[in-house]
């Protein structure tokens, strides 16, 4: 292995690996079986859905409420089944795109993932704030109001500080994933940059 | 007329192998490497329909391959540190002849290329199985002449592992 350009002799020894074929063709054929049948699966499920979708509607005690129910299911079934039919497809666009364009994909995908959760904390501290002056100042903007449903507020105002906090508590969390999930990227995408 | 549509099982007897060799430079756990090397490849038969052939059909499923295995490597977050942190790690579906001497130049070759740094595995392992310099740009998104200063870089690093002169 010496030489100047030896990439043809390093090559030959790189590709004397030992592979076992047959055994790769057997596994790979019994996966894609596999996936087949998820899918077939998948698709059969949605069926029946539909079908059963059917008989309800044709019911003469189905209300119209429970009609509006089955339409939008209805609508939203297909959508369902092609967001799950394409997170089987794998890698999104893992044929298209080089490794280089692939991880900038994903570090502007975390980034806009942290722009959305900062958007989704200022929004929801905003209406707690609305909220919270809506209820304290009641009183003064309404001064006949019945007192005696103030406490009732109150609780009102509790449970949505309770439910606002945990909601930015969760969105801090998504935030910080999806920095490190950004940061992960960075690091790759830094050692192919210093290769 | 049309070229009639490449098959799974002809992706496999032509490029399986080399699909393995890149998952075997980038997971050394046997268990691991088989997974990856079939994420890889439901990958790619997800993706034929789409193969209009306007890249060579080896340039298209290697692309495929790095860019499984190059996500494989930075969602393994703890095996990148192992990496870094023990290079000498041996296989375990290896024996002890190997740490006797008697390793095939194979064997020490793919050890060199998973002590490389990520990028440089990846142009190396590509110039082994033969890609030209504009092929690899194809794949990773650089340019060829980006490609050509940095596998000089890389040869000489993987020489410097293998302990031969530069």
């Amino acid at each position: 292995m010496t030489g100047d350009d030896d990439w043809s002799e390093l090559g030959a020894t790189w590709r004397a690996q030992p592979v076992d074929l047959p055994r790769l063709r057997r596994e790979t054929h019994w996966k894609t079986w596999r996936m087949r049948l998820a899918v077939a699966g998948e698709l059969l499920s949605a069926a029946v859905l539909y079908g059963f979708a059917i008989w309800a509607w044709e019911r003469p005690d189905t209300t119209d409420l429970h009609r509006y129910w089955i339409a939008l299911w209805c609508a939203v079934m297909p959508l369902l089944l092609w967001l799950s039919l394409s997170a089987r497809r794998g890698l999104w666009r893992a044929a298209d795109e080089s490794v280089v364009g692939l991880l900038r994909l994903r570090i502007a995908r975390a980034r806009s993932g942290e722009r959305l959760g900062w958007l989704t904390i200022g929004v929801t501290a905003a209406m707690l704030v609305a909220a919270s002056l809506w209820i304290g100042l009641f009183h003064h903007l309404h001064p006949t109001a019945d007192t005696a449903k103030a406490a009732r507020r109150l609780w009102g105002l509790v449970g949505i500080v309770v439910f606002s906090l945990s909601w930015i508590g969760g969105s801090w969390w998504y935030i910080r994933a999806r920095r490190r999930e950004r940061a992960r990227w960075e690091g790759v995408l830094r050692q192919m940059d210093e290769a | 007329m049309a070229p009639s549509p490449t098959t799974l099982e002809q992706v496999i007897a032509a490029h399986g192998a080399a699909i393995a060799r890149v998952a075997g430079a980038f997971e050394r756990n046997p268990a691991r490497r088989d997974e990856l090397v079939q994420d890889i490849l439901m990958a790619i038969w997800q993706a034929l329909p789409r193969y209009r052939g306007d890249a060579g059909l080896r340039t298209f499923v290697l692309r495929i391959a790095h860019n499984h295995a190059v996500d494989h490597v930075a969602r393994e977050t703890r095996d990148l540190a192992r990496d870094a942190l023990d290079p000498e790690l041996p296989d375990g579906a290896e024996g002890p002849e190997r740490h006797a001497g008697l390793r095939s130049d194979a064997e020490r070759l793919l050890d060199a290329v998973r002590r490389l740094p990520l990028g440089q595995r990846e142009l190396v392992t590509l110039a082994l199985e033969g890609l030209s310099h504009q092929e690899i740009a194809d794949v990773l998104g650089i340019t060829a002449n980006n490609v050509a200063v940095r596998l000089t870089r890389a040869r000489a690093a993987l020489k410097s592992m293998l302990g031969e002169p530069r």
